[in-house]
């Protein structure tokens, strides 16, 4: 079974995920703060990271580089969820840190989709 | 009147009464003379008989009772300013006489060789170059005045980069007092050419990004430099404030619209159990309105971006009448529904040009969406293309009530609603004909429109042509300008297979956020422009798009090529950046 962590400061917007994701078959656990994302994709292990970029406790590059830092997880795709401007990612200079970006407000088909493509082994 | 007035005043400072009567009995027999005299024996007294009645020149003996020596010019100066004097001896000294003439002294004549002619040419003579003196210095003080009053910064170097002139924008840009600048000015890029922008460190540790540019200037016999400085911090501050608009704009909105329209699809597929048809139509309105919000705010976010120039660019060459052919066809069912009849007319050779063309195909189909919205059943729909001077001239022309012509200019204004459609539709932004003019101008286009009232309205657009070369230049340009904050461009340049390069330019759109700029030639070349991208940051960009493109196609032989160009290390413009390129290929 596929194992995905998200990783997002909003509460509702984690449960719907939840919902969804796990309708697919998709085990799905959750942090709300880059710090928290660190310790359970440690703990956890996910084949995933769904990463929302504006998190409360670090920028986005710093919540990248702290993912990357976790033992094990140096691999692990990172799929950023966001309502980021995609003009804010370029400026950043965040997408070659990423597996790939999905703008909210997204088509439930395509996260999956790219769920899938990202975990395929 | 009394005679006096019209005479010119002269002031003899005179102690020698012997003296004195010489130069009175010449001015006296000169023949319709107009001088009148006045004669005073020390400094003192002389000021003080200025200042009852204002001389027009002073003859003034250097040796008096208070004042000896060339002292005595200096300080008949102070009371008579810009007026001229005269000095008087009793032998001639060469170099006294130049240096009280290199004092300010209008002239130094010898008493006892004087003839009454001489001394009257002498004396209108230096009147006349006073005046002159008078004028120009009045100018130099003018222009020395723009120089002082004018926020940008003034610096002039001569050739050894010593600084002969600072003005007082200068002294703030750099924190210094004029004094400490004149000797040693910080460094800077001082290069003439294209304007640089930079970020210069003040004496108190304060950061300021300016612009800096130089031109060469005659200054005295030197061929010197002007360095003219604009403080960029407040250009910056604004440039901040509207990206964090943007991007704060962007996730405000966004993340509560996701939240409601994942809800109300999660409902209405099925996933959380079973949905009965009427309660599926009804989450049907409540998606659909999220989506149409999703719009709106993807609008205004557009219309932000393209007001800050920030709008992602991607140039290919295209076929305008081909553009105009297929938003036809795809309108084609929608124009039926309405029975509105919609045509194309076409010339008969393409023009084709470098453009975006998707955003151009937005600009038309924001057109047509609003002709079908304001053309009345039975109405008519044109879209017409052809050359003209050079340039492309788009029409779409609808028939039916027209706009008013108080409207038409406020017509391409964010949110002006004008006119009233003809049957109700989908909802549009308020914000098409904002958007389309900003696009067509980021063409170098124009858009307007016209109208017979009651009888029909025509939007017309004016796009220039561009070749491959004159489309790389202007994006080249603009690039350069939005990497202004570190000063760094990189260009990355794919050589592919011409088949493979549509669809490499699809991912790197859809994928490579990384960018927004691309140009694609003909030979199946792609050139990305990261901005603010040094080396390591193009060479982090290649390896992401080689690695999308061989994802894309594993089966194609060997990665692409890609060829890095780097501003300002490779080329410091548009010329250079093609002139480069050039050379970069030949050597493929």
């Amino acid at each position: 079974m596929t194992r995905v962590l998200i990783i997002e400061d909003q509460t509702e917007h984690i449960a719907l995920v939840k919902l969804r994701l796990t309708a697919n078959g998709i085990e799905v656990s959750a942090a709300s703060t880059a710090a928290g994302g660190a310790a359970a994709a440690e703990k956890e292990k996910p084949d995933l990271i769904l990463l929302d970029l504006l998190l409360p406790d670090m920028p986005p590059e710093e919540a990248i580089r702290a993912l990357r830092a976790v033992p094990g997880a140096a691999k692990t795709p990172i799929l950023a969820l966001t309502a980021l401007d995609p003009v804010e990612i370029r400026r950043r200079n965040l997408e070659g840190e990423l597996s790939g970006v999905i703008a909210k407000p997204y088509e439930a088909k395509e996260l999956l989709n790219r769920i899938k493509k990202l975990t395929r082994k | 009147m009394p005679e006096h007035s019209k005479s010119i005043k002269v002031l003899l400072v005179e102690d020698n009464a012997y003296d004195a009567k010489i130069v009175e009995d010449l001015l006296r027999a000169i023949k319709n003379g107009g001088f009148s005299l006045r004669l005073t024996d020390t400094l003192k007294k002389a000021e003080e008989a200025d200042g009852q009645e204002r001389a027009d020149i002073a003859l003034l003996d250097l040796n008096l009772p208070d004042s000896f020596g060339p002292e005595t010019l200096h300080k008949a100066q102070k009371f008579m300013q810009d007026r001229p004097i005269i000095v008087m001896t009793g032998f001639y000294e060469e170099k006294l006489g130049v240096s009280l003439i290199k004092k300010g002294a209008q002239d130094y004549l010898v008493k006892g060789k004087l003839t009454g002619d001489w001394l009257a040419y002498a004396i209108k003579y230096s009147i006349e170059r006073a005046k002159i003196e008078l004028k120009m210095k009045e100018r130099e003080t003018r222009l020395r005045d723009l120089l002082e009053k004018i926020p940008e910064g003034f610096l002039v170097l001569h050739p050894g980069g010593r600084p002969v002139f600072a003005n007082r924008g200068a002294e703030e840009i750099f924190g210094l007092a004029r004094e400490e600048l004149m000797v040693k000015p910080p460094p800077l890029e001082y290069g003439t050419g294209a304007p640089v922008e930079t970020d210069l460190w003040r004496k108190d540790g304060r950061k300021v990004p300016v612009e800096v540019r130089c031109v060469e200037i005659q200054w005295g016999t030197e061929t010197s430099r002007l360095v003219m400085m604009r403080d960029l911090t407040a250009a910056r501050q604004l440039e901040r404030a509207r990206t964090e608009f943007i991007s704060m704009a962007s996730h405000e909105l966004r993340a509560p619209l996701t939240i409601i329209r994942e809800s109300l699809e999660l409902v209405r597929d099925g996933t959380l159990g079973e949905v009965n048809e009427k309660q599926k139509e009804i989450l049907r309105i409540g998606v659909d309105n999220s989506g149409r919000l999703n719009r709106l705010i993807d609008a205004m976010l557009d219309i932000t971006k393209l007001e800050t120039g920030v709008m992602p660019l991607y140039l290919s060459e295209a076929d305008l009448g081909g553009l105009i052919a297929e938003t036809v066809r795809e309108h084609a069912q929608l124009a039926s529904e309405r029975g509105t009849g919609l045509r194309a007319e076409l010339p008969p050779a393409p023009l084709c040009c470098y453009c975006d063309e998707e955003k151009l195909r937005e600009v038309l189909v924001n057109l047509v969406s609003n002709a079908l919205k304001f053309t009345p059943r039975g109405g008519q729909i044109t879209l017409s293309l052809r050359p003209w001077e050079g340039q492309a001239l788009i029409c779409v022309e609808n028939t039916g009530q027209g706009i008013e012509p108080e409207d038409l200019p406020r017509l391409f204004n964010k949110f002006s609603k004008v006119g009233k459609s003809s049957e109700p539709g989908v909802k549009g932004t308020g914000l098409g004909l904002a958007i389309s003019r900003a696009i067509t101008e980021l063409h170098n286009g124009r858009i307007w429109a016209e109208s017979e009232t009651g009888r029909n309205c025509r939007f017309f657009i004016l796009l220039p042509l561009p070749d491959y070369s004159e489309a790389a230049k202007k994006l080249v340009c603009r690039e350069i300008e939005i990497s202004g904050g570190k000063r760094r461009l990189c260009a990355l340049t794919l050589l592919l297979p011409p088949a493979e390069a549509p669809r490499a330019a699809d991912f790197i759109k859809s994928r490579f956020r990384s960018s927004n700029a691309m140009i694609r030639g003909k030979g199946g070349d792609i050139t990305v422009f990261l901005p603010d991208a040094g080396l390591q940051e193009g060479a982090k960009a290649a390896a992401f798009i080689q690695k999308g493109l061989m994802e894309l196609d594993p089966e194609r032989s060997g990665e692409p090529r890609i060829i890095p160009l780097l501003y300002p290390e490779d080329f410091r413009d548009a010329e250079g950046y093609l002139a480069k390129m050039e050379e970069a290929r030949r050597g493929q």
